[in-house]
């Protein structure tokens, strides 16, 4: 492309300053031409966020823009309140994280996207709204807009606000994070649904995988400023910025899998579903499952498709309506089997040092009676062993950042060796690093002997880390086996 | 042999955080404007409780009506009694009842309310249907309905609140400790085998408490307020026993021509709930929100 | 890969209003669960209350010292050997009649008295209630629109300060200013629509701190929500957000607060009627607590108890209405 075509959004000396007198985002420069999908990919607080913010003039009283911000060739650093009122919808769109959280519950989606035309004081063309909703892959759309939000499925919905967001044909679209809500295989064919809206877009993302895959070019975020822009190939093989390496580490493969594992099972689930209400509602349809002793196994399926009911079903906390389970006695020690859940906060107890929440299952029934200093140098080394020897272990969770909450976690679940470790979407609320951290963790505990169960929706994660992944399939109510082999 | 981290920081601990939830407290801004205010309410009471500067009960028809002065700091009544006597010894009264009722509404909810969410089963339908008739009536209405059968009286009175107020709390407490129960903590704790005693003392109580604590606590002002406006119509505390309320309605022929009779019993109920509630709203802010979000 | 079928809401689904009506009955019928077991409460009152019924009811007809022949017949006329549950279902369908017995003290029929003083009570606390609805809804929707400016800093001070006001000290002192300082003390003579304004004024203004606290809170929530910012970013006006898309879903929670402050002020009749001296329903009972008269205590708590289930009825049946989440059957 030439540089004589006029950028649809480019920013320089770009800076936002709080009241406060600190700035998250300092000096940015990037321009996205007509068509381009051009993505900023950082990790949390390196500012992706406030950028899309101050794109958007949603800056927020008090704190300051500086440097200079241009949509479709016109300055925009310096605009009003109500200039900013024209341009939004009109030269910029937005698309934001969650379908459900930017939708008005209350109203049905067609309201949703009709306040694009409304809200600029426009007729609302109800036939262009079903056609362009047709268009972007939302079938029966004419029904559907007269249903409220909740009654959407993530992928759909995510449309919807597509559709929404380029009503008036702006020529850039902001994109924050418009997939992370969704199940893994809706969140490319959304991306598709994005790139085919017409409008140049501006995707603002922490996963790397799913930016190396899509954009056109990516702007490496770190610490509030642009510290690398290069296309996706050049950024694969030659990173420049520590930053960018990092970002990369979080694909690099795991170090080789020591195959500690025995061909002897350790639980056997035999046709085990779970149904409720007399078999009205099925939670879990019938399902073989086999876990190896030291093996690691991934479980991937959509979102309803009963892997939660697995779960609990491997953890004991459910008896199948149907089925066997069969489990090998060294699972009937209390502590056998131990869990890491989705949000690190809410897993550990929120008024207790770490200390205590990591050496809790030393306390357990059938362990060794521990005075209250061993308890804390069992912590402390446990602390160490998953890299947090230098937070203070009277710390409370909230004074921890997410990742390392879930390192916590994760000493918790492992001091006392269990034979099986269940992870529920361990990594889905923490950014790159702290998922390789997370990861590299889950895989050394394996190493040590532990069969690990991992559900997560993050496909390349599992790929990595599972010696096998199973696929519940909400649809065939079967469960497929897929192996990966470790290179 | 260990995968060395390239990203092990230390804890960029943004501030030390108090992590006491009175130090919390103290920390927040109009939390502490209340507890200094409930503080000095609170050595109010208990002076007043044990020592006050004249006979609050002893009539002195020579003094009546006497506008505030050195020596009496509130003025007198209508019968000459020494008004800030009065409303000192009204005050352990009119607050101590007002915690009295909150702490057994408290202590019998948890109580109530977790063993039926925590049993389930038979005593869990026993006890919240008891709740939920209970809860058919509005709670002043209920409180109307105890004295109607039971007369008036303090000790009626606080019996009275009880009745009406309980089964809010064990309802409360009840749908708590079911939350509680499938917390990600609590699982962890079961799975790694510590013994239900144990998880019950150390995760779920503590837990129920809290929540529970903060809606007492909000809850104060308007039970300092029920009983006052109780004792005004003079179902609460009897004559010649000062309670703020029953101050007020004493005070009600007089207003005309004393105005210092309203002021002072108005004035420490007004200062009483605003203290309670920024003090409970102060309590939410610091240790209700429960939000996980980065 | 393979993209599977995202799941389909079918079109029937969407065309079926089923949804809303089955949530309304099964609302109404938990209502109806609710106000028979009020009943039982209210009836289990008597029973409850010291001393012989018989003895009492004989007290009340004038007979100081009866004879043990005079208990027995009356007794046998209060049917006070049936079986309880006989015993209820004869006062519920008495109850449903409109007849609550004679006035202990009056002798007069209870229904009639207390249908003489309801208007009063009507007049004042629905005045009330209309004037706190409409002040919180203004100061609320002003403060959340002034965010963080004056008018916000002023509506803010007058919650705290309504809030740490009992409605009867606020009624008291804001009476006493009235006459004291504008020497109005004749307004409140008789019962009529102007006479009930200043009453009525008075506990809306201090009723309507928390519930503006309540509905201010709820606004900024929604204000600061996800649907705000993205309708922020399709160029809406703050006050299009606020009146289009906050106000709705503030005022669910805004709604129940009312709902449930309904049985507050039902409650709370007594002592406002005490204190503006109104001749209600409330002065009506403080006179029967004191005198112990039964028949009175009990019409009215059913009175209360039958409007408070009502209006969370009411309540319930708008939030169905304007949430469509909660006519979903399968949440």
């Amino acid at each position: 492309m030439t540089s004589l075509a006029k950028p649809a959004l480019s920013c320089s000396g770009l800076s936002v300053r709080y009241p406060n007198g600190s700035m998250p985002v300092r000096n940015v420069s990037f321009s996205v031409a007509a068509g381009e999908c051009f993505a900023l990919l950082g990790g949390s607080g390196t500012g992706k966020s406030t950028i899309a913010r101050a794109l958007l003039g949603l800056h927020g009283g008090g704190s300051r823009i500086g440097g200079s911000l241009q949509l479709d060739g016109v300055d925009m650093a310096q605009a009003s309140k109500a200039d900013w009122r024209r341009i939004r919808g009109h030269k910029i769109g937005f698309v934001a994280q969650n379908p459900w959280v930017s939708c008005d519950p209350l109203r049905p989606v067609g309201d949703h996207v009709a306040e694009a035309w409304r809200c600029h004081g426009l007729p609302v063309r109800w036939a262009e709204i079903v056609a362009r909703l047709d268009r972007l892959g939302v079938p029966e759309a004419a029904v559907r807009i007269h249903a409220p939000p909740h009654t959407w499925s993530g992928g759909m919905l995510q449309r919807a606000a597509i559709s929404a967001a380029t009503a008036l044909t702006p020529p850039i679209l902001v994109a924050d994070e418009p997939t992370s809500a969704l199940d893994a295989d809706r969140a490319q064919s959304v991306i598709q649904a994005l790139k085919s809206a017409g409008s140049a877009i501006l995707l603002i993302s922490h996963d790397i995988d799913l930016v190396l895959r899509n954009a056109d070019r990516i702007g490496v975020l770190d610490q509030g400023e642009l510290v690398e822009v290069a296309t996706p190939s050049d950024l694969r093989s030659r990173p420049r910025h520590p930053a960018t390496k990092r970002l990369l580490a979080a694909l690099a493969p795991l170090p080789p899998r020591r195959k500690a594992t025995s061909p002897s099972p350790l639980i056997r689930l035999e046709a085990a579903g779970v149904s409720y209400k007399r078999g009205r509602i099925q939670a879990l349809p019938a399902t073989n499952l086999s876990i190896g002793a030291g093996e690691i196994v991934g479980l991937q399926g959509p979102s309803g498709s009963g892997k939660s009911t697995l779960l609990r079903l491997v953890m004991g906390l459910e008896t199948p309506s149907t089925g066997t389970i069969w489990r090998d006695p060294i699972l009937q020690r209390p502590g056998a089997i131990l869990p890491v859940f989705q949000g690190p906060l809410a897993s550990l107890v929120p008024h207790w040092p770490i200390w205590r929440s990591i050496s809790e299952p030393l306390t357990a029934r059938g362990q060794p009676r521990l005075s209250k200093q061993q308890l804390k140098a069992r912590a402390a080394e446990a602390m160490q062993s998953v890299g947090l020897e230098l937070v203070d272990p009277h710390a409370r969770p909230a004074e921890l950042s997410l990742g390392q909450c879930q390192r916590v976690a994760i000493a918790r679940a492992t001091i006392t060796r269990p034979a099986l470790i269940v992870a529920d979407e361990p990594t889905s609320a923490l950014d790159s690093p702290s998922i390789q951290h997370v990861s590299t963790l889950l895989r050394q505990a394996a190493d040590h002997g532990a069969a690990l169960l991992v559900v997560s929706h993050d496909q390349g994660l599992l790929a990595r880390l599972a010696d096998r992944t199973v696929t519940l399939d909400a649809k065939n109510l079967q469960a497929t086996t897929s192996g990966h082999t470790q290179d | 042999m260990t995968t060395s981290f390239t990203l092990t920081r230390p804890a960029p601990l943004p501030r030390q955080v108090p992590r006491r939830l009175l130090a919390k407290l103290w920390h927040h801004r109009s939390g502490r404007l209340g507890l200094i205010l409930g503080l000095a309410l609170c050595l109010f009471a208990m002076v007043g409780a044990v020592w006050t500067p004249a006979d609050p009960n002893q009539p002195n028809y020579i003094n009546a009506l006497k506008p505030p002065q050195l020596a009496h700091p509130f003025g007198t009544d209508a019968t000459g009694r020494d008004m800030f006597s009065r409303s000192l010894d009204a005050a352990h009264r009119s607050l101590g009842a007002a915690t009295l009722v909150l702490a057994a509404v408290f202590v019998i909810g948890l109580l109530i309310g977790t063993t039926a969410g925590l049993l389930g089963g038979v005593v869990d339908t026993v006890l919240m249907r008891t709740a939920d008739i209970a809860m058919t009536l509005p709670g002043l209405v209920l409180a109307f309905a105890v004295l109607g059968i039971l007369g008036p009286g303090f000790l009626n009175l606080l019996l009275a609140l009880i009745i009406a107020d309980w089964a809010w709390y064990a309802r409360l407490a009840r749908s708590l400790s079911l939350n509680a129960r499938h917390q990600p903590h609590v699982i962890a704790a079961r799975l790694a085998g510590v013994p239900n005693w144990r998880i019950i003392c150390g995760h779920i109580l503590p837990d129920v408490a809290l929540q529970l604590g903060i809606v007492a606590s909000l809850a104060l002002g308007g039970m300092i307020g029920a009983i006052s406006g109780f004792s005004f119509l003079g179902l609460g505390v009897q004559p010649p026993h000062a309670e703020w309320g029953a101050m007020l309605s004493e005070a009600r022929l007089y207003f005309t021509v004393a105005l210092w009779l309203l002021i002072a019993p108005a004035g420490l109920i007004f200062l009483s709930v605003l203290s309670a509630n920024l003090i409970g709203n102060a309590l939410r802010d610091v240790a209700g929100a429960k939000d996980e979000q980065s | 890969m393979g993209h599977g079928p995202e799941q389909v809401i079918s079109s029937d689904q969407i065309k079926r209003r089923g949804g809303l009506m089955f949530a309304a009955l099964i609302r109404l019928g938990q209502a109806a669960l609710t106000a028979l077991a009020a009943c039982v409460i209210v009836f289990a009152l008597l029973p409850l209350a010291p001393g012989d019924p018989a003895n009492r009811v004989l007290l009340a007809r004038g007979v100081e010292t009866p004879t043990p022949a005079e208990i027995e017949a009356t007794r046998v006329e209060l049917g006070l050997y049936d079986p309880m549950p006989v015993q209820f279902i004869n006062w519920l369908g008495n109850v449903m009649q409109g007849d609550f017995g004679l006035s202990f003290t009056s002798q007069a029929s209870v229904t009639q008295e207390i249908l003489e003083r309801l208007p009063a009570t009507l007049i004042l606390l629905g005045l009330a209630l209309g004037f706190s609805i409409v002040f919180s809804l203004s100061f609320a929707l002003i403060a959340a629109g002034f965010r963080d400016r004056w008018p916000d800093h002023l509506i803010r001070i007058y919650t705290q300060i309504g809030a740490a006001f009992p409605t009867f000290v606020f009624a008291l002192l804001a009476l006493t200013f009235l006459i004291v300082g504008f020497q109005m003390g004749q307004v409140l003579a008789d019962v009529t629509w102007q006479a009930a304004l200043i009453p009525a004024f008075i506990i809306g203004l201090d009723r309507a701190a928390s519930w503006t606290q309540l509905l201010r809170a709820g606004l900024l929530q929604a204000m600061a929500s996800g649907y705000a910012d993205v309708a922020r970013t399709r160029g809406a006006s703050e006050g299009r957000i606020l009146l289009r898309h906050a106000l709705p879903n503030a005022i669910l929670p805004f709604l129940t607060a009312i709902g449930v402050s309904i049985g507050a002020l039902i409650g709370g009749a007594p002592l406002i009627e005490a204190i503006f001296t109104w001749p209600g329903l409330g002065a009506y009972v403080l006179e029967a607590l004191s005198a112990r008269n039964y028949p009175v205590i009990q019409a009215y708590v059913l009175i209360a108890a039958l409007s408070y289930v009502a209006a969370a009825l009411l309540v319930d049946l708008a939030a169905i209405l304007l949430d469509p989440r909660l006519r979903d059957p399968s949440k």
